[in-house]
C-alpha cells in the first residue's frame, strides 16, 4: 500500500502539471573501473528534492531499489545502473557502468605488435596497468593500431587458470575506429606448445552505422581451465571499413587500452 | 493492519494530489528562477518553417528577431506573445549569428553566414547593406572556404569584430567599411571560437568576451586583440556571451560529447563571471580554491539550446540547435 500511495505522489503531479520535463541522468564516478581487491563508487545529482534509486546486482533501478545516500565499495565485478527521480519531474533515463575485478596480474609482458606511433601510450604496459581510457584516444591510456593483428603475450611466475579473459576496445565509427573482428586466446605451461583456450568472433550481422562512439567496450570470453604460465592473445582487427564508411576500403583502427584477467 | 496502513498513508496521498494542482517547476538558482514554456511560440510550421534555431535579439521595439538555417525563412520576427510578426531572407543557407546595432539611432542586423562565408549587414526589413567577405589579404587565411564565421561584436566606434568558430578560430576586426584591421585568437588560443561579444560592464573599459567552446571557457580579450584573461567553465559547451546590466547569459549547447548529446543547459554568470544560476543543470558549486565544479544537465528542459535572449523584464527566450525543429520557447523570470 505504501508503494502504491509513493507512486501515486509521484505520479499524479505529473499528469496534471503542464510539461512534465524528464530528468537526466545522473553522474557515476568510479575510482577505477579495473581494480584488484576493491573499487568506490560515487554517483552525483545535484538537485534539490532529487534522490538516486540503484542496483549492483545486475538488475535496473525501480521504486524498490536502494536509495544512493553515499560513496559504495565493491569487491567483486558489477555493473552499476543508476537513475535519478524527483517529485517533480518524471524519471530520467539509467546510466551504467561496469567494474571489472582482475584476479592475476602478469609478471611480464611482450608486446609483439608494434602501436601506431601516435597512439603508443606507454607501451605494453599501458594494456596491463588497470589504467581505463576515456574519450581522448592521445591521452595515453589508449594504444592504437592499424591493420596488423594485435599479439601479447604475458608471464606468470605462479601457474594460473584463468576463467576469463576481456579486452577492453574503443568503438567511433567516425574516427574509423572499429571493434575487434575476432580475438583468439593461446596458453602454454613450461615447455609446453602453445594450446587454444579461447576464441571470441564478432558476430558480421550487426551494422555499426549511425552507432554512437563508446570506450567501454568490454570483449569478453570464457576460457578452456587449465593451468598455464604463459598466455598469448591475438586480437584481429576490423579489416577494411564497409562500403557505407567514408574511408570504404580504408583499414579501421583498433584500439584497446586494457586486458585483464579473471 | 492493511487498512491502518492505509488510513496512515492518506494524508500522503493527500499531500500528493494538492502537488498535483501546482503549476510547473520553478527551475534555476539564487535570484535567476525561471519556469520554463516551451509553447510559448504560436508559429505554424507549415507557413514558418525552422530547421535549427540559431540565435535571437530584440529590437527597440520589443520585436524578437532570431535565425534559422530554413531558407524559405532565414529571419523569423516574434512579438512577445510568441505570435510571428514578419518572416524574410531566403538567402542564408548558413544563417547563424545575430547582432542588433544602434547606429546612431538606425537599427541594424548582423547576419553571419558560415556556409556563404560572409558575415551580411541588413535593416530590420532584410534589405542588404554591407558584405563582410572573407580576410583575403590576412596571412593566416588562403581561400574563402576556411573562413566559416559564427559570430559578431560591435565595436565602440563600429568596427565589427568577427568570430570565425566554424573556420580557423581566428577573431578578425573589420573597420565599418569592411577593411581588415586585425587578426587574433587562432587556434592555440581558441578551440571552436563560437561566440563573441563587446563587454561594457565595466564603465570606459569596453572588451571583448569570446567563447572556446570545446574548452568549456571564456576569454576576455582587449580591443586590440591581447588576451587578458580566462574564465574556466567546465561541463558548459558555451554558444555565445550575452551580456545584460551586470551579467552573463548564455546558451550551453552540450554538457558532455558528443555534439548530439542532448545535454544542455542555460548559465548566468555575476558581475565578477561567477556561475550564479545554472537553470536545468546542477546547483553551480565552487571549491575551496575557487574552481567551479563541473557542470551537468539535470534536467532535460532542453536538448540543444543554443542562444538566450533576456527581455526587459529578464525573462528569458532561448533558441535551440538541432533539437527536432522546436521553436524558441520562453523562460519566465520568477521572484
Amino acid at each position: 500500500m505504501r508503494k502504491l500511495i509513493l507512486f501515486l505522489y509521484l505520479t499524479i503531479p505529473l499528469y496534471v502539471a503542464g510539461q512534465p520535463f524528464r530528468l537526466a541522468a545522473p553522474q557515476i564516478s568510479v575510482d577505477s573501473v579495473f581494480f584488484l581487491n576493491q573499487a568506490k563508487i560515487s554517483l552525483g545529482f545535484d538537485l534539490d528534492s532529487a534522490f538516486i534509486l540503484y542496483t549492483i546486482n545486475g538488475g535496473y533501478p525501480d521504486s524498490r531499489s536502494p536509495m544512493y545516500e553515499k560513496s559504495l565499495t565493491i569487491r567483486e565485478s558489477a555493473v552499476i545502473r543508476a537513475k535519478a527521480n524527483h517529485p517533480d519531474y518524471l524519471p530520467g533515463p539509467f546510466v551504467e557502468q561496469e567494474l571489472l575485478q582482475v584476479r592475476y596480474r602478469p609478471d611480464s609482458t611482450w608486446l609483439r605488435t608494434t602501436p601506431d606511433s601516435l597512439y603508443a601510450g606507454k607501451g605494453n604496459a599501458t594494456l596491463f596497468d588497470l589504467q581505463k581510457g576515456g574519450q581522448d584516444v592521445k591521452s595515453g591510456a589508449w594504444l592504437g593500431f592499424r591493420a596488423d593483428t594485435v599479439v601479447a603475450e604475458v608471464f606468470f611466475k605462479k601457474k594460473v587458470k584463468c576463467k576469463t579473459l576481456v579486452v577492453s576496445t574503443l568503438l567511433d565509427v567516425n574516427a574509423w575506429i572499429f571493434p575487434p573482428a575476432g580475438i583468439e586466446v593461446l596458453g602454454a605451461s613450461g615447455n609446453d606448445p602453445w594450446f587454444y583456450i579461447g576464441v571470441w568472433t564478432a558476430r558480421t550481422d550487426i551494422d555499426l552505422r549511425g552507432s554512437t562512439s563508446d570506450y567501454t567496450q568490454f570483449r569478453k570470453m570464457h576460457l578452456f581451465p587449465m593451468e598455464v604460465d604463459r598466455i598469448q592473445v591475438r586480437v584481429r582487427p576490423f579489416g577494411p571499413l564497409p562500403a557505407w564508411h567514408s574511408g570504404s576500403g580504408q583499414p579501421a583502427w583498433l584500439f584497446i587500452d586494457e586486458i585483464a584477467f579473471q | 493492519m492493511k487498512r491502518r496502513a492505509f488510513l496512515k498513508g492518506v494524508p500522503v496521498l493527500g499531500a500528493g494530489m494538492l502537488a498535483g494542482f501546482k503549476r510547473d517547476p520553478v527551475i534555476g538558482h539564487g535570484a535567476f528562477r525561471y519556469r520554463i514554456n516551451l509553447r510559448w511560440c504560436h508559429a505554424n510550421s507549415a507557413t514558418h518553417p525552422v530547421k535549427n534555431c540559431h540565435e535571437m535579439v530584440m529590437d527597440k521595439a520589443g520585436r524578437i528577431f532570431m535565425t534559422t538555417d530554413d531558407t524559405r525563412n532565414n529571419i523569423l520576427v516574434f512579438n512577445k506573445d510568441g505570435d510571428i510578426v514578419d518572416a524574410w531572407g531566403h538567402d542564408y543557407p548558413g544563417a547563424h549569428g545575430l547582432t542588433y546595432h544602434d547606429e546612431n539611432g538606425t537599427e541594424m542586423l548582423y547576419i553571419t553566414d558560415y556556409e556563404r562565408n560572409q558575415v551580411i549587414k541588413t535593416t530590420l526589413s532584410g534589405r542588404v547593406v554591407r558584405t563582410f567577405g572573407w580576410p583575403e589579404d590576412a596571412r593566416e587565411y588562403t581561400q574563402k572556404t576556411e573562413f566559416r564565421p559564427t559570430e559578431t561584436a560591435i565595436g565602440p566606434n563600429g568596427d565589427v569584430f568577427v568570430a570565425d568558430g566554424y573556420g580557423r578560430d581566428f577573431i578578425i576586426q573589420y573597420d565599418p567599411e569592411g577593411k581588415v584591421k586585425n587578426v587574433f585568437g587562432g587556434p592555440l588560443l581558441l578551440k571552436n571560437a563560437h561566440g563573441i561579444a563587446l563587454d561594457t560592464r565595466v564603465p570606459d573599459k569596453p572588451v571583448l568576451l569570446v567563447t572556446s567552446r570545446a574548452e568549456n571557457k571564456l576569454k576576455r580579450f582587449s580591443l586590440q586583440g591581447a588576451w587578458l584573461e580566462t574564465i574556466p567553465l567546465p561541463g558548459a559547451y558555451i554558444c555565445r556571451p550575452v551580456i545584460k546590466g551586470p551579467n552573463v547569459y548564455f546558451a550551453v549547447l552540450i554538457s558532455q560529447l558528443p555534439w548530439d548529446s542532448g545535454t544542455g543547459f542555460i548559465c548566468i554568470l555575476d558581475e565578477n563571471n561567477r556561475v550564479v544560476s545554472a537553470p536545468c543543470a546542477n546547483t553551480p558549486r565552487y571549491d575551496a580554491s575557487g574552481m567551479l565544479q563541473p557542470l551537468y544537465q539535470t534536467i532535460q528542459a532542453f536538448r540543444h539550446p543554443h542562444d538566450v535572449l533576456a527581455d526587459t523584464e529578464d525573462n528569458l527566450y532561448v533558441a535551440q540547435w538541432n533539437s527536432g525543429g522546436v521553436y524558441p520557447a520562453r523562460m519566465e523570470r520568477v521572484y
